[in-house]
């Protein structure tokens, strides 16, 4: 199917160019689209469209369709060229969320690599019982270290249930359909190690720079 | 003992209803298992027991003051339950009801040890299976007593005991990585996963025997009866098979996960320094992140605590990614199968894709009785070129044999009338009405179109 609009001309493979409304709305949502559940079809679509898709949001939108291999499978994003601005605008996670974001991912990456279902509670307990973790956690949302009991547990769960449903909506997690309680990790959660990868390699650097 | 460990955790998890604490059961359990394998030792000491509690009792408690008191809280919860006992000499043995309950279910998860053990089952459970299907009574005993009573729990228990499997395997994968140098995690993971994988293959073998069980019920002689309580067990009894083949190849799924994983390893050698500044980088964010307080503060009870916001330190932007939707959409025909997009309502992915598919569908059918109108219309405009007059009641019966769809006659009807009415044609209609046989609902009044006049 060819289009025709102004300078953009957009050609896609026949057999799925149904997909390109959901994929095109999706990837300016914010979504990270890998080959998952309900996202494949978009997924397929992605990789059957690549070079036309590249050059339509570079040429429209000033944007880059991103492709990321990790080692836990294949995703898709959209981002802005560097130091160019694009004409797509992009929002925040607040400030926790994007705590909670590094947090589950360094839990994955250090302590639970082999794990790629985890669930609430589970964090929950590292939170409270982690050594190195649970005092600044418990100063940050808590005023300062607490016993366990309900309002911090409520608290703490909150922070944690609040955080993973705006991971997902990022296609980061995906919360269990029969069990909301468990949720699991998707290959796009490798994108946290994609946007802190300069910060984290030179962490040495900054700590000595701080001191 | 690895495996009693096993049985130990299913248990702790299984039947808390019985023993109120799932901790409660662990200690209990514990004693059993160390009861079997040293026969000699029948009582314990207090201190004996009170590390034990300490094992499994993980509180958090700021003094050794307080530990001390929690694990005594423990020790005279248990005694005053009457799952352990003081003897003469004032040392703790399970008390009778204790071990009676741990030989119960000791016996209820043995077989877990043992995957194969379905097989044998089944073949007995297919002779039995063989011999009711002559009648819907023997039938329906054979399915309380065989089936419900026997295969079912053993394949619930095998399934189970693979899960569980996995779920250890992932644990003690977790620890190895932070403890072992690469090339020994790459052996020791090799090793396990082998392991594992030889024993969901005798459990795959033993499922696919479960196929012979649907196969001899689609092929009984019941099935002539139309019989509605044979129906709705066979029915019950396939779902069931289902559910337990759908349980095993997600356990292959989970291998799989953990298969990728390990093939990473060998890519992954050398990325351990990141993973190490990774760990800094998060401690050094926690340290420096700062919480922000929340002025006239009106939470509720359960979120006293909860602090409006915290901000990170300088060197950590904030995730950031696209989100923007344009007012305007610039191919309109690729959306026009996207109801959602033409509201341009932002929703998250999870919403219902069947809806969307079945809008699609709708659309697209839309669009192709357009496209059939609109050549009816041209045949239409073709055929009153030659002629005077045309009786459209003729022509819409043609319409409709043709296409076979009254919807869309019905909608070309209105669409080529109002057309022709713009185009002056004079659209004359009696009150008589013309009926296919063939469509005996559905009649149209007799209409004629004519050329328009030239005045």
């Amino acid at each position: 199917m060819a289009n025709q609009d102004k300078e953009t001309f957009l050609e896609l493979k026949e057999h799925n160019v149904d997909r390109f409304a959901d994929t095109d709305f999706q990837l300016r949502s914010g979504m990270h689209i890998q080959d998952y559940k309900q996202q494949s079809r978009n997924f397929h679509f992605l990789e059957d469209n690549f070079q036309e898709l590249y050059s339509f949001y570079e040429k429209l939108y000033q944007a880059k369709l991103c492709v990321y291999q990790s080692i836990n499978g294949k995703f898709y994003y959209l981002d802005y060229f560097e130091e160019q601005k694009s004409k797509l605008q992009k929002e925040s996670l607040k400030p926790k969320q994007t705590l909670f974001a590094i947090f589950l991912y360094t839990l994955h990456r250090i302590e639970k690599r082999f794990s790629t279902t985890l669930s609430k509670q589970e964090l929950v307990e590292v939170l409270n019982n982690h050594s190195k973790i649970k005092p600044h956690i418990h100063r940050l949302f808590l005023g300062e270290e607490q016993e366990d009991t309900m309002p911090t547990q409520a608290t703490l769960l909150k922070w944690v249930s609040d955080s993973l449903k705006e991971l997902q909506k990022l296609g980061w997690i995906h919360l269990l359909e029969d069990d909301s309680e468990q949720f699991e990790l998707l290959p796009a959660f490798e994108r946290v190690a994609l946007i802190y990868q300069d910060a984290i390699n030179n962490v040495e650097e900054i700590r000595t720079t701080n001191a | 003992m690895q495996n009693l460990e096993k049985i130990l955790e299913i248990f702790s998890e299984k039947f808390t209803h019985i023993v109120p604490n799932r901790t409660d059961a662990r200690v209990i359990f514990s004693l059993f298992i160390d009861g079997k394998q040293n026969q000699d030792k029948t009582s314990y000491s207090e201190i004996e027991i009170k590390e034990l509690i300490k094992k499994y009792y993980k509180e958090a408690t700021d003094t050794d003051r307080e530990q001390r008191k929690k694990v005594e809280e423990h020790l005279q919860n248990l005694l005053r339950q009457q799952f352990i006992d003081r003897n003469k000499d004032k040392r703790i043995v399970l008390t009778d009801y204790s071990l009676q309950l741990c030989n119960l279910f000791f016996e209820k998860v043995k077989p877990m040890l043992n995957p194969s053990k379905i097989e044998k089952i089944l073949e007995s459970v297919k002779t039995t299976l063989g011999n009711s299907c002559d009648n819907v009574e023997d039938f329906t005993i054979w399915y309380d007593t065989q089936f419900l009573k026997v295969l079912k729990p053993e394949i619930a228990t095998q399934t189970i005991a693979m899960e569980f499997q996995i779920a250890e395997l992932r644990k003690d994968l977790n620890e190895k990585f932070k403890t072992l140098q690469y090339e020994e995690l790459v052996d020791h993971c090799l090793q396990q996963m082998e392991l594992l994988i030889e024993g969901r293959k005798k459990l795959t073998k033993s499922f696919n025997g479960l196929d012979a069980i649907t196969e001899i019920l689609a092929e009984t002689s019941l099935n002539n009866l139309s019989d509605i309580d044979f129906i709705q067990i066979k029915n019950s009894l396939n779902e069931t098979l289902d559910h337990y083949k759908y349980k095993l190849e997600v356990t292959g799924e989970n291998i799989s996960k953990i298969k990728q994983v390990v093939r990473s390893l060998y890519d992954i050698i050398g990325k351990k320094a990141f993973d190490r500044k990774l760990e800094v980088f998060f401690y050094q964010l926690l340290e420096q992140s700062e919480t922000e307080k929340i002025q006239n503060r009106a939470d509720k009870e359960d979120n006293l605590f909860y602090s409006s916001e915290i901000s990170l330190p300088e060197n950590v932007q904030n995730i950031s990614f696209i989100k923007h939707n344009p007012d305007s959409f610039l191919f309109p025909e690729f959306y026009e199968n996207f109801n959602i997009s033409k509201n341009q309502k932002i929703e998250s992915v999870g919403r219902n894709l069947k809806n969307m598919e079945t809008a699609a569908q709708k659309s697209r059918k839309r669009q192709e009785q357009a496209r059939k109108i609109e050549g009816w219309l041209i045949n239409l405009r073709e055929q009153i070129k030659l002629k005077d007059e045309i009786d459209f009641s003729s022509f819409y019966n043609e319409m409709l044999n043709s296409e076979d769809d009254i919807e869309l006659a019905i909608k070309g009807t209105e669409h080529i009338l109002k057309k022709l009415r713009q185009e002056k044609y004079r659209v004359e209609t009696s009150r008589e009405f013309s009926i296919d046989p063939k469509y005996p609902n559905n009649a149209i009044w007799q209409i004629k179109i004519k050329k328009p006049s030239l005045n």
